[in-house]
């Protein structure tokens, strides 16, 4: 009831980015810093001395919310930001006044604390664009990013569902009354598929949960092309709380996870590394 | 078998504390205080007023210098550094240097230079070992009364002081603070008989009217020891070990809805020393006693978002009392002194985050 309006505004543009959005990491993902923001850990990449590289896709509006690194003793007023080059045409200088947030801490760097946030949003249109952050000079302070994408938003409705050429048992889960198409993988079952022409798939898989397992795994996903491994996916997730269904009978699985991944035609195979698993596993492919 | 269990859990510890840890725990942001002030002392050699008087006929008393007032200056570099050895409490270590200078003469001014150990222990609750080093302090010219003759030499000490202090809460907003400190004073070669060994014992009670109104009440009482007596020079016949005792009040009132001013206050004390001034071969009873009071008044000024400034005003007095039948009668005339001093010392907040 005490909160102002900016406060609650601030705190409802935050939240939409957090909870509708989706983090995207730069290629530089050595750079990647934790914050812990309350209770919350949230994962930023550090903006500093070097430039970092950002693939998006359109139609969409990137959230870009950054935070300058500042010595918890310095409550001064300060200014920072980047500038940003689209596509490597249009370059938008950004510039934010805050002071430092008490409420931010990384387990990184002691003794430190993070500005309030700056946000900007970037409207940019159909298909693939590049993104490159830089410092504002060479002198710039660190600053902290976190670009935050809306992929469900993005791609509602557009996308085609990749079927497999292999023999990948296909099952209908339920959420709610909707049902979904997902394809089991496990260890001894490939997904193996094809691709035409130069597209962007998004591969979205939930783990499948047995008794005995913890509230958080990880498993690891590979993608290989002509049996030559391209990627390996190294992925961390949660038991989800959600209520499905699978053949009539609840069904226990992870939250669902979701890579955008650029290919080009050929045939490709995705693999479950870890035995005694088993992942849903939906492949959309989309024209950009 | 200890000594077993002691680099076993060594082992735990530093494992325990990786190399990424201890470098994340220890490369942390070194805030740098500069300070410059501006001042005027009436009477920087603490003169009495008889001697004022009498300057135009004893010229030497003065050495170089024109006037008993001084312009004076002071540069002051603070450094803090709070490195990560617990994650639950704070550790500080804080250096600070700083060099004075007094326009009316050269030799007067000095360097000072200290270092302070803080550990938190929980609310109000510090541990802080500091130590102070006064390489070179001059007082003024004096005779040496080893030597026979009208001659003034300069007489200065170099000193260093190591204290200790723990501070621990009381109730609420109060917390009380104790402290030891122990000094030492050596003279430069003409005035070693001077030589003093000075071991003091202080508690101060910190507490508040309100959360904006803060006041504390400090008392101290210690010994010095003249280390030189009796060592075998003529001057080293008298004992000049003193027993002090000290009384400080200070308030601070942190003004609501003025902008600017960020806090003033008032400061109070009071300081008594007695020298028993005992002889092995003096026949009277001789002692002298001195009372120095001091009243400071201050505000201080927030000029911009990272520049502050503090106007200072201190008036300090000194009032010396002896056996009039003894061989100390001329103390009284000699040791009063009394003088103004304003400073303005403005001084600036950076942060030098090297190792981000």
């Amino acid at each position: 009831m005490n909160r102002n309006l900016f406060y609650s505004l601030s705190l409802l543009v935050c939240l939409n980015g957090f909870t509708i959005g989706k983090a995207v990491e730069p290629k530089e993902i050595n750079n990647r810093e934790i914050l812990f923001v309350g209770e919350n850990r949230q994962e930023y990449f550090s903006l500093y001395k070097s430039s970092l590289h950002y693939t998006v896709y359109g139609i969409d509006t990137v959230n870009i919310y950054s935070r300058k690194a500042i010595p918890s003793l310095d409550h001064k007023m300060h200014t920072f930001g980047y500038s940003l080059v689209l596509n490597k045409k249009d370059t938008i200088h950004t510039q934010f006044n805050e002071r430092i947030y008490s409420k931010i801490t990384s387990a990184e760097h002691k003794r430190h604390g993070y500005s309030s946030v700056g946000i900007y949003s970037l409207p940019i249109p159909f298909g693939k664009h590049e993104i490159e952050l830089l410092p504002l000079s060479k002198s710039s302070r660190a600053v902290m990013v976190r670009m935050i994408i809306h992929p469900s938003k993005r791609d509602k409705g557009r996308g085609k569902f990749v079927l497999p050429d292999s023999e990948t048992p296909l099952y209908y889960i339920n959420f709610g009354e909707k049902r979904v198409r997902y394809l089991q993988l496990d260890y001894w079952n490939q997904m193996k598929f094809s691709i035409n022409k130069t597209k962007r798939i998004k591969v979205i898989c939930r783990l499948k949960y047995f008794e005995d397992m913890s509230k958080t795994q990880n498993y690891r996903l590979s993608l290989s092309k002509n049996a030559e491994v391209l990627k390996t996916y190294f992925i961390q997730t949660e038991l989800s709380s959600e209520n499905l269904i699978l053949n009539e009978s609840p069904l226990t699985i992870s939250t669902s996870k979701s890579i955008d991944i650029e290919l080009d035609p050929g045939y490709y195979t995705f693999e479950l590394l870890d035995e005694k698993r088993a992942v849903y596993l939906r492949i959309m492919e989309y024209e950009f | 078998m200890n000594f077993k269990i002691l680099i076993q859990l060594f082992i735990v510890c530093v494992s325990i504390l990786s190399a990424q840890s201890i470098k994340n725990r220890l490369l942390v942001p070194l805030y740098v205080y500069p300070s410059v002030s501006f001042g005027y002392d009436s009477n920087y050699l603490k003169l009495s007023s008889g001697e004022m008087d009498n300057a135009g006929l004893n010229l030497s008393i003065l050495g170089d210098s024109q006037t008993f007032d001084s312009d004076i200056s002071r540069i002051k570099m603070k450094f803090l550094y709070s490195p990560v050895l617990s994650d639950r409490y704070e550790t500080n270590i804080n250096v600070i240097l700083s060099h004075l200078i007094f326009g009316q003469l050269k030799e007067k001014s000095y360097s000072h230079y200290s270092m302070i150990f803080e550990q938190h222990l929980g609310p109000y609750n510090w541990i802080k070992i500091g130590y102070k080093y006064l390489p070179k302090y001059f007082i003024r010219y004096y005779g040496d009364r080893d030597f026979i003759g009208e001659n003034r030499y300069s007489c200065n000490f170099s000193s260093e002081e190591i204290y200790i202090s723990y501070s621990f809460p009381i109730t609420g907003l109060s917390w009380i603070r104790l402290k030891t400190s122990g000094r030492n004073e050596f003279y430069n070669s003409h005035f070693t008989e001077f030589d003093q060994q000075k071991l003091t014992g202080q508690i101060e009670f910190y507490s508040g009217f309100s959360k904006r109104t803060k006041y504390s009440v400090s008392l101290s009482h210690g010994r010095s020891r003249n280390t030189n007596y009796n060592s075998g020079l003529i001057s080293t016949v008298v004992d000049r070990s003193y027993i002090l005792d000290k009384m400080t009040l200070g308030l601070t009132h942190r003004p609501h809805g003025v902008p600017l001013m960020q806090k003033f206050g008032v400061s109070l004390s009071a300081e008594q020393r007695l020298y028993d001034l005992g002889s092995e071969v003096g026949h009277l009873d001789d002692w002298k006693f001195y009372l120095e009071s001091n009243v400071s008044i201050w505000s201080q000024i927030q000029v911009h978002d990272d520049i502050s400034l503090k106007i200072s005003y201190q008036y300090r007095n000194r009032d010396a009392d002896s056996n009039s039948l003894g061989e100390y009668y001329w103390v009284e005339e000699v040791k009063d002194f009394s003088k103004h001093v304003v400073w303005f010392d403005f001084s600036y907040d950076l942060v030098l985050d090297l190792f981000y």
